[in-house]
C-alpha cells in the first residue's frame, strides 16, 4: 500500500459545510438533521421535557420525565407509567437526550444503579434457541438476534395476523438492573391502555396511533415489545392480545445467564463451519455481487430440529463472511425453490430475492417469498416492506420469481 | 464546550468526521449531516477534554458510533457507486481517483480500518477500540483490505 498517494488522496476528501457558529448557538439539536430516527426520538422527549406532567390515565397520554434516581421505582409494573417509572426507563430517558458519549452512558447507568453490559453477541437460530428456548408460537417469524451476557436480548421480526396481514416488531428481554439502551422509550405516543392476565401475570397492551406496545414484569426481567404499527394501521386491541398470547411468558421469566458464542467479532452472525450435505446445491452459485466481486451464495438447509434455512455468502472459500438476516418462521423448512439477485431498490446495486418451501398448513402447500436488499457494500438486509407487498400480492400456487418481479416492477 | 475552543475545533475536524462517516457509509449526504450532528454533540459536551488528540479521538469514536446507529435504526441511505463519490472530489491526478474509486468499492468493514490505519496513523490497538472490535480482527481486516485493494489497482478494474 502506498501510504503517501493514500494520504494525498483522502486529503482531498473534505465536507462541503461551511462552519458557522450561529447552526449552534443558542440550539439544542442540529439544524438541519440527517434522516436520523434517533434524532426524531430525542427531538419527541425534549419536547416532553420541557413541559411534562405525568397523568394516569387509561385513555391518557403518557411520556417519560428523567426523574432523580431516588424517585425511581422499582416496583411491579402493571401500567405504562409503572414503566416509565422504573429505573430502566428512567435511564434511557436520559440516554436519548445526553451527547451519546461512552462516558455520559457510564455515568447514567452509575446514577440510576444500573449495571453496564459487558459484552454481546449476534446469535444465530440454533444459538438464540439454545439459549432462549421455543418462546414464541409458530405465527411469529424473528430476524435479527442480539443478546448480551445477562440475558438481556431483542429480537425483530413479525407476527401473522391472517394470510395477508403481518405485525411487526421488536421483542425485547431486559434483566432488571441493568442498563439495556435498546429497550422502548414510550414516547409521545397517545396510548389506549388494557391489561391482559396471562396465568399470574398482567401484561399492559397499550394501542397508539402509529406505534403500540406491550410491556410485562416477568420478575428478574422486564418484557417490552415495541409493536411497529397502531390504528392508523388498521390493528386493533385483540391483534395485540394475539400477539401477547403467542409469546411464552415462562420461558422468558426462567431464562437463564448464556454463555455468549466466543468468537471473533463480526457483523452478521459468521464464522461457522458447513456441513457439505446441507448446501443446497441446485440453490448455491458463485456470483459477481456488489462489493465482494466473485463469490459464492450458499442455500444451507438446517441441521437440527425448529432449524431453518440459512443464505451464506462466502468470499474466500471459506463460509465466514456474511449471512442474510437469518429468519425463524417456526414451520418445517422443506425447499429453496428459486434464488435470483437482481436490483429490486433501483440503487445499481443487485438485491436478493428468496422463495422458500414449507411443510403444508392446513393442507395447503406454504410457499413465502423474501426480498433482502442491499444496504451497504457487503450488507443486506431484510426488506419487510418488500417482502410484505410481494408475499401479500401473489397467491402461494402461482409464486414464482416472474410474478414477483411482476409486482416489484408495478 | 467553550465557544472560541468549539470554533476552533470544528473547523480543525469537520473533515476528519466527513471522512470517517464517508467511509462507513459510502454516501456523502449521510457523511455531510454526520458532520453537523457530531458537531453538534462536541458543542453541547461538558465533558473535559485533554487537548486536541483527545478531542479528535473523541470526535472520531462517536462518528463511528453514529454511522452504526445509522444502520441499526434503518436510517442509512443507499451507498453511492465508487465513481459517484469520486466525481464529488477534486482529485489532481488519475492516480487519486483509481486509488480513492478501489478504496470505496471495497466493503465497508475493510475501507474504515484502513481510512484509520493509513490516514489517521492509529495503531491496531487504537483501532480495536475505537470500531469495538478484536485487535485480530483489525489486522484481518488490513491485511484483506490491501489483498483486495491490489487486485483492483493491478486489474485496473475502476
Amino acid at each position: 500500500m502506498d501510504s503517501k498517494l493514500y494520504k494525498e488522496t483522502f486529503s482531498k476528501v473534505k465536507s462541503s459545510y461551511e462552519f458557522d457558529i450561529s447552526d449552534f448557538e443558542g440550539r439544542k439539536r442540529p439544524k438541519v438533521g440527517g434522516a436520523l430516527r434517533r434524532t426524531a426520538v430525542i427531538a419527541a422527549v425534549a419536547a416532553l421535557l420541557a413541559a411534562f406532567t405525568i397523568t394516569a390515565s387509561a385513555t391518557g397520554f403518557f411520556g417519560m420525565r428523567p426523574t432523580e434516581p431516588e424517585e425511581a421505582d422499582n416496583g411491579v409494573i402493571d401500567t405504562i407509567e409503572d414503566y416509565s417509572a422504573a429505573p430502566e426507563s428512567q435511564a434511557l430517558a436520559q440516554w436519548l437526550v445526553s451527547d451519546g458519549s461512552n462516558a455520559s452512558y457510564d455515568a447514567i447507568a452509575q446514577r440510576h444503579g444500573l449495571e453496564v453490559h459487558e459484552d454481546f453477541a449476534l446469535l444465530s437460530p440454533t444459538e438464540f434457541m439454545s439459549d432462549v428456548g421455543d418462546f414464541l408460537a409458530a405465527r411469529n417469524s424473528i430476524d435479527v438476534r442480539f443478546m448480551h451476557e445477562d440475558g438481556s436480548f431483542y429480537v425483530d421480526g413479525a407476527f401473522r395476523l391472517d394470510s395477508f396481514h403481518k405485525i411487526q416488531y421488536r421483542i425485547v428481554r431486559a434483566v432488571r438492573g441493568a442498563f439495556t439502551d435498546f429497550l422502548p422509550s414510550v414516547g409521545d405516543e397517545k396510548y389506549s391502555e388494557r391489561q391482559m392476565s396471562v396465568g399470574d401475570r398482567t401484561l399492559v397492551l397499550a394501542l397508539g396511533e402509529a406505534r403500540s406496545l406491550i410491556i410485562g414484569d416477568l420478575g428478574s426481567s422486564i418484557l417490552a415489545v415495541d409493536v411497529h404499527g397502531g390504528t392508523d394501521q388498521g390493528i386493533e386491541q385483540w391483534d395485540l392480545e394475539a400477539l401477547a398470547g403467542s409469546i411464552d411468558l415462562e420461558v422468558l421469566a426462567d431464562l437463564k445467564r448464556p454463555e455468549l458464542p466466543k468468537e471473533e467479532y463480526v457483523d452478521f452472525g459468521a464464522g461457522v463451519t458447513i456441513l457439505e450435505e446441507n448446501v443446497i446445491s441446485e440453490q448455491s452459485f458463485s456470483v459477481s455481487l456488489n462489493g465482494w466481486g466473485k463469490v459464492m451464495f450458499i442455500s444451507y438447509a438446517p441441521t437440527e430440529e425448529f432449524e431453518d434455512v440459512r443464505f451464506f455468502i462466502s468470499d474466500d472459500g471459506a463460509v465466514s463472511d456474511f449471512e442474510l438476516s437469518p429468519i425463524y418462521t417456526g414451520l418445517e423448512f422443506k425447499d429453496v425453490a428459486a434464488v435470483s439477485f437482481e436490483d429490486v431498490s433501483g440503487d445499481g446495486y443487485a438485491d436478493i430475492i428468496v422463495i422458500v418451501d414449507y411443510a403444508p398448513q392446513a393442507g395447503e402447500p406454504y410457499r413465502e417469498a423474501r426480498v433482502y436488499t442491499a444496504r451497504g457494500e457487503g450488507v443486506f438486509l431484510i426488506d419487510w416492506e418488500l417482502t410484505k407487498l410481494v408475499n401479500s400480492s401473489v397467491e402461494m400456487s402461482e409464486m414464482d420469481i416472474y410474478a414477483i418481479r411482476r409486482i416489484l416492477a408495478s | 464546550m467553550e465557544r472560541d475552543s468549539f470554533c476552533e475545533y470544528a473547523e480543525k475536524y469537520k473533515d476528519t468526521i466527513y471522512r470517517v462517516a464517508l467511509n462507513m457509509s459510502g454516501n456523502v449526504q449521510d457523511a455531510e449531516d454526520a458532520v453537523q450532528d457530531v458537531l453538534m454533540k462536541l458543542y453541547l459536551a461538558e465533558r473535559p477534554f485533554e487537548g486536541d488528540e483527545h478531542v479528535k479521538n473523541w470526535l472520531i469514536r462517536v462518528t463511528v458510533n453514529y454511522c452504526k446507529n445509522l444502520l441499526r435504526a434503518g436510517s442509512k441511505r443507499a451507498p453511492m457507486p465508487p465513481e459517484n463519490l469520486a466525481a464529488s472530489v477534486p482529485f489532481e491526478a488519475e492516480e487519486q481517483i483509481a486509488l480513492f474509486s478501489a478504496v470505496m468499492g471495497l466493503p465497508e468493514r475493510y475501507r474504515t480500518v484502513l481510512y484509520l490505519y493509513y490516514y489517521e496513523d492509529y495503531s491496531v490497538r487504537e483501532i480495536a477500540s475505537i470500531l469495538g472490535i478484536r485487535e485480530s480482527a483489525v489486522t484481518t481486516r488490513l491485511s484483506r483490505g490491501r489483498d483486495l485493494l491490489r487486485d483492483d489497482l493491478r486489474e485496473g478494474a475502476l
